[in-house]
Order: structure tokens, then sequence, then C-alpha cells
């Protein structure tokens, strides 16, 4: 089987956001491989083990993102491609779907996993509208993988609870992060990526013009960021149990009357 | 000019998340001068296309058919598409669940229209919107803005304030009729479906279960406080990880996004990936042991103790208040 | 010197955090309270390939450098004091001079198996009667032709109770001092060999400390290392590469504390206020992140000195000495921000600054680091 995860490298949200006069400060931010996708990167390699596949990675974005490149590779991932141009910094959804549409015209494969959304913009657009694209049946948020008789069976989280798929080959499949627990890589694969394939590919090796990628940055722009209205903490209640609760049910009476 | 409103529903009731989503086109529409219309697609759906004139859409575009029975996205996507081409509106607005959420970007590649995802504020700024929606697991918001020609939105559940229906307004129904395309994909089954309470996204109490519940015996007690206050039950991911719970239940950033009039959080740490999920309820109480538990910074009333001592009273003070009502 | 790390070295950072946020934190408080050696928890950290980081890949390690083993130390240490120490003895006390003074034929045999993490090692130097000074090592080994015969005991020996290989420093000229020691690699299932665990401990208790027995445990002549009666060498150059390691655990310790004491001296309120608004709390906040910075740099200043080939031997002092006493020194102020509540096990910091404190004992105390600067800059 031929695999192609894509891969964004965003920075790690569970450090301090800061943001000065609308703009988001990447200053003393990690950046790390998009949780979601590194779900990807870990069935993928899952499927691999179990039935023989080659792991290939797609990134778009700066030299800086062959770091989360090298952690799918360091993970077992077998090959990446880093596409890069300095037309294509800070591209959402659409645009990168446009971008991967160019990059994967011709290319064979069984199919494509992307993360459900990425952690920076949780946006959740770029996969869907790649399959559109590509013209290929795709489905989001999947918590399960397998491949049965040459179809996909995917589990997907739904409204009223887990749908279960059969998906033809090729496919796009958005991963949801509860499907799995990326493995950590080791010593060993960190030092391993380093003589995996990483293959660059510009704008103009996707024939590609900055103004086909431009024409869908500006169906939607981003003006400023900001942070969000901020929760006060209320009033925090200590004391026996029976004191708790009576205070509560006085508070949720008589103050909030939400009862 | 049209707003286009899609309204969610379950077993062919409108689910309320679609109400509030009309509500703010109303608003919109007096901005903008725009014509509202609904639109609703499912299977038996059609009975309950006129609720919807009630809070204000002058048409109700209806697709009730078969095919929409169970969920697949690929007929969802066609059936709104045929919508989306027969009305022509500028705007089009669809509340958030995981159908939508699927569906949603086949539709803006189909239709080559701007996509916006998840937005908790919108202004139409004369040839356009602006709107803010939250991101980096809601850590930060995002000002975006669009001028195009198709603007396809999802809103965040409880940002926007639902209107009181007005019965007398009625609206005009329209069917269509779609051809659906034979699908590459199979349907199989449903799993862990839901036991058929009070949904989640449509309560107005929940009662949310953190690692703190321990194992089964924990969440029975929570499963009880449900029962009694006539709420929804929710958890934490960390005990869908556990298996105590099915992933429908996960609040969230990869699960539901709620406002419910009160939350209770019992045994839950307060995460920013859990707390992106339900930040937008009106009243939050939390139960945790642990007094530093970042769940107090933003609680309305925290209190701090052993939640196996404070549930049992908590279940019993109900009890008695349900009794004296 | 570059002050950025490289992606091997960033790599190498999110997996040890990531490992030390999953497997470690999780669980270091128990560890403190039980003192159990956390066996199942070094065998995850072997899969990882963080026994032996900076040895070459053909012995069974990662073939990382030196400051990668710092970043890796750093991190778990900001969890876990035991934890940091355990790795430290196995990479930096056995495996290190193993790879430096090891044959061929020794390297294949017992330092691929440490490398990898399959076994563990231990290191005994120290005696009851010999801390400071080995020169008065009393353990001897007796030339019987075939064999060596080891008599003697060590004492405070981190990983005693579950290592399978022992480097042990003995006597083979008596009356020589320093120059009659000589180093052994020892299997640790020897006959005559046992292992009496040692309670009591103040910090880092779950490191599995104990004392070393020998009575009459036959060593095979091929298990020397190094040269014969040139063992204090080894022990002096094996300490050096420890302590940058070292130095890097108590900056570990000394942010895991400070991280702890910054976020709770914005949510304690006291006066109607967050007291993170009190200058005094401020300065001393300001104090414990500069003095973290200042030892992390000269620490990768000796990490770097070593990854060139340069003789490191005063740096490497230097950012051990530093670095442990700022250790005890942040620790020790993240109580006081903590008030009443620090100086209780509720909270972690009173774990923390047990756990600091006996970087400025182990390795060398920090009068021994100052003699060691000191001789360095006097050239004697
Ligand atoms: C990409 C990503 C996406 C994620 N998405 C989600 C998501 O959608 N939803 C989600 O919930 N999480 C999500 N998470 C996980 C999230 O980060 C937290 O790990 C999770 O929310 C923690 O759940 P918890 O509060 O139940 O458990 P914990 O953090 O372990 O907290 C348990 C709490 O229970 C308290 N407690 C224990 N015993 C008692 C007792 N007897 N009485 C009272 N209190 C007690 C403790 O003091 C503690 O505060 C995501 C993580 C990532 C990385
Ligand atoms: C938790 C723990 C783990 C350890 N793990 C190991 C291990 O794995 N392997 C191992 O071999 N050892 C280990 N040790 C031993 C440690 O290295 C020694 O404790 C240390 O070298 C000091 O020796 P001592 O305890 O005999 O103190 P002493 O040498 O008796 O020192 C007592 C005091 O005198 C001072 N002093 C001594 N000589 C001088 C001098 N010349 N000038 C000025 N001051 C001086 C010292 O600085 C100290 O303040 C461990 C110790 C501990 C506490």
């Amino acid at each position: 089987m031929k695999i192609y995860v894509c891969c964004k490298q965003v920075p790690d949200v569970a450090m301090t956001i800061q943001i000065k006069d609308g703009k988001f400060i990447s200053e003393g931010m990690n950046y790390v491989l998009n949780a979601y996708d590194a779900s990807c990167v870990e069935e993928a390699l899952v499927l691999k083990e179990k039935y023989g596949a080659e792991v290939t990675l797609v990134l778009i974005g700066d030299e800086a993102g062959k770091e989360a490149l090298r952690k799918g590779l360091a993970m077992g991932a077998d090959n990446a491609f880093h596409i890069s141009d300095p037309a294509l910094n800070n591209l959402g959804s659409q645009a990168a779907a446009k971008v991967l549409q160019a990059f994967f015209k011709g290319r064979d494969f069984d199919f494509i996993l992307t993360g459900k959304q990425a952690q920076d913009s949780d946006m959740g657009l770029a996969g869907g509208i790649l399959s559109g694209l590509l013209n290929l049946p795709y489905v989001t948020n999947a918590v399960g993988l397998d491949v049965q008789d040459k179809m996909i069976v995917v589990k997907r989280q739904g409204d009223e609870g887990v749908e279960v798929l059969h998906m033809p080959m090729p496919s796009l499949i958005t991963c949801s992060n509860d499907m799995n627990d990326p493995r950590i890589p080791s010593l060993k694969g960190i030092m391993a990526s380093k003589k995996k394939p990483m293959e660059q590919v510009s704008l103009t090796d996707l024939g590609l013009s900055a103004d086909e990628v431009l024409k869908e940055s500006q169906k939607s722009s981003l003006k400023s960021f900001g942070l969000p209205p901020a929760r006060k903490a209320g009033a925090k209640i200590e004391g026996d149990a029976q004191t708790l609760v009576a205070t509560l049910m006085e508070k949720l009476t008589k103050e909030a009357k939400v009862l | 000019m049209k707003i286009l409103v899609f309204a969610d529903q379950k077993k062919g009731k409108v689910k309320k998340s679609s109400f509030e989503v009309l509500s703010e086109a109303v608003k919109l529409s007096t901005e903008s001068g725009a014509e509202v219309h609904a639109a609703l697609l499912g299977s038996g759906v059609k009975e309950q296309a006129g609720v919807l004139g009630h809070y204000g859409a002058k048409t109700v575009h209806v697709v009730d058919r078969p095919e929409l029975a169970t969920y697949i996205n690929t007929p969802f996507v066609t059936a709104a598409k045929a919508v989306i081409d027969a009305v022509k509106p500028r705007l089009v607005l669809f509340p958030t669940s995981e159908g939508i959420k699927d569906y949603i970007p086949a539709l803006v590649q189909k239709l080559d229209g701007a996509g916006i995802t998840d937005c908790c504020k919108i202004r139409w700024t004369g040839n356009g919107v602006e709107i803010e929606r939250p991101l980096m697991a809601a850590k930060a918001r995002s000002t975006m803005e669009s001028s195009h020609s198709l603007i396809l939105l999802t809103c965040r559940a409880g940002s926007f304030e639902t209107k009181e229906p007005n019965p007398s307004l009625k609206a005009e129904i329209v069917e269509h009729s779609v051809s659906f395309p034979d699908l590459k994909q199979i349907f199989k089954e449903v799993l862990a479906a839901n036991t058929g309470k009070i949904s989640l996204d449509e309560a107005d109490v929940v009662i949310a279960a953190g690692r703190g519940v321990r194992d089964a015996e924990g969440l029975k007690l929570l499963e009880e406080l449900a029962d009694v206050m006539g709420a929804a039950l929710g958890s934490t991911r960390a005990v869908v990880e556990s298996g105590l719970v099915p992933a429908t239940l996960q609040i969230g950033q990869t699960g539901k996004v709620i406002n419910p009039t009160l939350y209770i959080g019992c045994g839950v740490s307060g995460a920013v990936q859990h707390t992106a999920g339900m930040g937008n309820s009106k009243v939050i109480v939390a139960i945790n042991k642990d007094s530093e538990a970042p769940i107090f910074n933003i609680a309305d009333y925290g209190l701090v103790g052993d939640l196996f001592k404070v549930v049992p009273l908590l279940i019993e003070a109900v009890k008695e208040l349900k009794k004296n009502a | 010197m570059n002050v950025e790390f490289n992606q091997d070295q960033k790599l190498m950072q999110q997996s040890a955090r990531e490992f030390a946020e999953k497997f470690v934190k999780p669980v270091a408080k128990k560890l403190d309270d039980t003192q159990e050696f956390p066996v199942e928890l070094i065998q995850r950290a072997a899969e990882l390939g963080f026994m032996g980081v900076a040895i070459p890949e053909e012995y069974g390690g990662a073939g990382m450098d030196s400051l990668s083993y710092t970043i890796m130390m750093e991190e778990i240490a900001r969890y876990c004091g035991s934890t940091s120490v355990i790795l430290s003895v196995n990479n930096s006390l056995v495996c290190g001079p193993l790879l430096k003074y090891g044959t061929e034929e020794q390297k294949q045999k017992w330092l691929t198996p440490l490398a990898k993490g399959e076994k563990l090692g231990c290191y005994g130097l120290t005696e009851p009667n010999a801390g400071s000074d080995c020169a008065g090592t009393k353990t001897n080994a007796v030339d019987k032709g075939d064999h060596w015969l080891l008599n003697g005991a060590k004492i405070f020996i981190t990983n005693g109770s579950h290592a399978d290989t022992a480097l042990v420093f003995a006597n083979t000229d008596p009356g020589k001092g320093n120059k009659g020691i000589s180093c052994f690699i020892v299997d640790m299932k020897s006959p005559g060999f046992s292992v009496k665990p040692m309670h009591g401990k103040m910090g880092i208790r779950a490191s599995g400390l104990s004392e070393l027995v020998f009575e009459d445990v036959k060593v095979p002549k091929e298990n020397l290392l190094g040269e014969l009666h040139k063992g204090f060498k080894i022990a002096m150059t094996t300490l050096d590469g420890g302590r940058i390691g070292i130095a890097a655990q108590a900056i570990g310790l000394a942010r895991g504390a400070f991280e702890e004491a910054l976020q709770y001296s914005k949510e304690r309120v006291q006066f109607g206020q967050a007291i993170s608004n009190f200058q005094a709390i401020q300065f001393m906040l300001s104090d414990m992140g500069m003095k973290i910075d200042a030892a992390r740099l000269l620490t990768q200043k000796a990490a770097w000195m070593k990854d060139m080939g340069q003789n490191y031997n005063q740096q490497a002092s230097a950012a051990k000495l530093y670095a442990s006493e700022i250790a005890t020194w942040v620790t020790n102020r993240a109580i006081q921000i903590h008030g009443g509540y620090g100086y209780t096990n509720e909270y972690n910091v009173e774990r923390y600054f047990r756990d600091a404190r006996v970087c400025e004992i182990y390795e060398g105390t920090s009068e021994i680091q100052r003699l060691v600067v000191a001789a360095n800059l006097l050239g004697r």
C-alpha cells in the first residue's frame, strides 16, 4: 500500500499564547507537528506494520517546517516531501488544499490521511477541500482505521455514535487524535530520520503560479488576532460537604437563578 | 441579497442550535437588507419545516428524501448544493455538528465558495462579512474578512442570541427534488449510539464527568445527579479514554462544543482542550478536591471538595428542591 | 558555540519532554513516597534510547552528542530527581568510561547491552571511609593468576539495588594511595557479591541507593578496565563527564520548582491581589529565572567543549558547582513563594528541594568542585 500523510507544523498551543497589537507573537514559541497529523502518522505506521506499506509525508512550510517532517520520519515514516516557497507562507485551508492538489496530480496512492484540523487555525477544511479537488471520496474525524478486502474500514465519530464506513481506494480520510496515542520518536529513530529521503518541492515544480494560490487565499483573509474575553473566576467555596452543597444550592437558586 | 441558513435536525426534530443561527441571520438581514431563507435536509423532516418560519425564515427549502436518513457526506453535499444553486444566496450559515463539519468542506469546494468555520461573531460590512472565531484551542481569537461572492460560515454554539419564536410568522415551504449520485463509500452501521437520553448539545444542564470519577461506580453517581436534574451527561477525554463513556459524550476541542445554562464539572481539572468546549456555558460549577485546579479560574462557583462526598448530598438537595417546587 | 539547538537536539528535546510529561510526571510523587525503583519507567526510557545517549550506535547507543544528553537530563529532572539520576549514572558513569577505556571485546560484551538499556549499570567508587578522598579506598583486588579476587565494600551506590553490572574501583597496590587503584567491570551476579539497600534518604529516594559488599568475588582477568593502577584517572575523567549530567539534573529540578512557583504566584491571592503583584515575590522570580538561565549556559558550554574534544575539566566542575548551588537556592525560594503550603507534601516544591540538595554532594561536593576550579585557575 501507498499512504500519504499531509502534515503541518504548528505552534505548541499548550504554551502561553501572546498577542500584541493584533499580531500573534511567534518568538519564544515551540513549533511542533500538529497533534492530529501525528495521529495520522501513527495510524499509517500501524497499518504499515500490519500489512506492509510505504508511508510518505507531505508538508507545506518554511525551512523550520522540516523539523516536523523529521519528527514523522523519526516515528517511522519512509520519506517526505517538503513543499516550500516564499509565496506559501501562512496559507489558509483553501490555498493549502490547492497546493496539495497540484502535488498529488499524477501520483498513485491508496489513501491520503490528513489531520481533522490544524491546532493553530482549528479550521478543519483543508482535507475535505483537497478530496473535492482530487475528486476522491472522503470522510472526516476518523477514530479508527483498518483495511479489509481492498476497502478502507473507517470508524468515524459522528453525532449519534461511531459510524462505520467502507471507503474505496483511493480515498481521503481526516483523523482525530482520539484515534491513537502517537509513539514518541526514539533517539535511534531521530538519528535514522536524517538519512531518510526528503525531497524539496517548489511552486514551479508543482506547475502552479503564485497568482493561483493567491486567488484561493483571497477568498477570505485573516485581519488580526486577539485574546478571547476572559471569564472571571467566581467564588471558591470551601468547607465540609454539607456547607458546600448548601451554599451552592443557595447560589444557584437565589443568585444565578438557574434552578 | 439572500442569507440561507441550514438547519440541523435529529430524528426529524430541529435542533436548538438551528434557531440560534437563524436568529443571527435575521439580525444580519436588518443590517444588510437581505432576505432570510432556511433549508432543512433529512428524511421525514418536512413536518418540522414550519417552525423555522417562526424564527424569521421567509422561505424554507426542504429536501426530504430517504437517502438522507442516515448521515453520509455525499448525499448531504448533493442536497445542500442543489438548494444553494436554486436559492443563490450570498451568505450561507450553518450550525455546528459532526455531520456539518464533515460535509461543509466538499460543499465549499464544489461551489467555489469561501469557507470559514466556528464563527462566534458575524458582522455585515456592506460588501461581505467580518467574523471572529476562536483558534489555538480557544486560547486566541482571530478576525477574518471575506467579500467573496459566496460565503459559507459555520457558527459556534452558544455565541449568538436566540430570539423568541413568533408562531404567527409563517414561511413558504419549497420542496426541492434532487438526483443523488451512486455512493462510492458504503455505510455499515452506527456503533455505541447515544442512549436516547437528553442529548449533550441540546441540554440546558450538563453534568461533566472528569477523571476524578475514577470508575463505573463514580460515573453512576453522576448519572444519578443528571437524572434528578434532568441534565445530560458529558465527559472529558480522560473518561472517554478510560472506556467509561462513549466518545459522543466528549466535551471540548475534539468533542462537542456546548453552551448549557448550567454546567457542573465533577473531577474535571479544566484543561484548555476541555474548556474550549464549555467556556460558553452560562453558569459554570466545578467540584474538585484540588483547590488549585485550573477549572476554578473559570468557574462561577468552585466547590473545593471530594465529589464522592459532595455529589450524594447534591442529589438529595436537588430532590428536595424538586419536591417543594 | 551555537546557542540555538540543531534539529537533532530539538527533536531529542521533544521526545524527552513527551516522555517526561506522559510517563515521569504522573509517578514522580509516588516514587518519592514509596522509594521504589521505577523498573517499568526505566524500561520505557531504554526503549527510547535514553540509557546511552552519547554512545555511538555501533555500541548500542543513540550516537548523539553531550549537549543532547544535557537536554534529556533537564527535561526528565524537571519532574523527577530519582529518574534522572538513574539515567545519569548509566549514561555517564558507566557507559562513559566503558567507551573511553574499554577494549573492543569489553565494549561489545559490556557496553552494548548497557547502552541499549537491556542491562543497568552502577558506579562503585565511594566507601565508608573514602568519600571525597578516594585514596583511602580499602576495597582490594588481589591477582590470583587467572583472576582477581575482590574483597571490601562500597557505599552510597545509586542503581545498586537493580543494576546488573558494576564498575568497581579497588586497591591493587596497597600503600600507593591514588596510584594503586584499578577499575574492574564486575558482573553483579558473581558469587560473593551482595547488595544491601540503603533507606532513609532526604531526596532522590527511588534511585536504588545501596551498599555493595564483595566477599571473595572472582573477577576474570579480562575485566580490568583500562590500565592496572590507573583507576584513579578513570574515576576522575569519568566524573568530569558525570558532572555535566548532574549540572543538567540540577537545572531541571530548579526549573520544575520555578515553574510551579511562577504559576502559584499568579494564582495565590493575599491582601486582595495575586502575590505575583508584590515586588518581593517578583524579585525572587526574576533571580530564579536568571540563575537557571546562567547555569544552563555554563552547562551547555561544558557539554559543547566536551563535544569539541577540548579539555573541559574546569568547566564541568564550574557548571556542576553553580547549577547545584542555584538549584538548592531556587527550590528553596520556590518553597518560600508557596508559603506554608510549600512546606507540605501537598505541593511538589518541597520534594524538588530535597531532590536538588544532593546535587551539591554527589559526584564531588561543592568544596571539591571549588578545588578543581582553583587547581585549573592556578595551573596546578
Ligand atoms: C489535541 C488535543 C485535543 C484534546 N481534546 C480534548 C477534548 O476535546 N476534551 C477533553 O476533555 N480533553 C481533550 N484533551 C485532553 C486534555 O488535555 C486533558 O488531558 C483532559 O481534559 C483531562 O481530563 P480530566 O480533567 O478528566 O482529567 P485530569 O486532568 O486528570 O483531572 C482530574 C481532576 O479530578 C480531580 N479529582 C480527582 N479525584 C477527585 C475527587 N474524589 N473529588 C473531586 N475531584 C477529584 C483532580 O483534582 C483533577 O483536577 C485533548 C488533548 C489534546 C492534546
Ligand atoms: C544520594 C547519593 C548517591 C550517591 N551515589 C553514588 C554512586 O553511585 N557511586 C559512588 O561512588 N558514590 C556515590 N555517592 C557518594 C558521593 O559521591 C559522596 O557522598 C561524596 O563524594 C562525598 O563523600 P563523603 O560523603 O564521604 O563526604 P566527605 O568526603 O566525608 O565530606 C564531608 C565534608 O567535608 C568536605 N571536604 C572533604 N574533603 C575536603 C577538602 N579537601 N577540602 C575542603 N572540604 C573537604 C566535603 O566537601 C564535605 O562538606 C552518592 C552519595 C549520595 C548522597
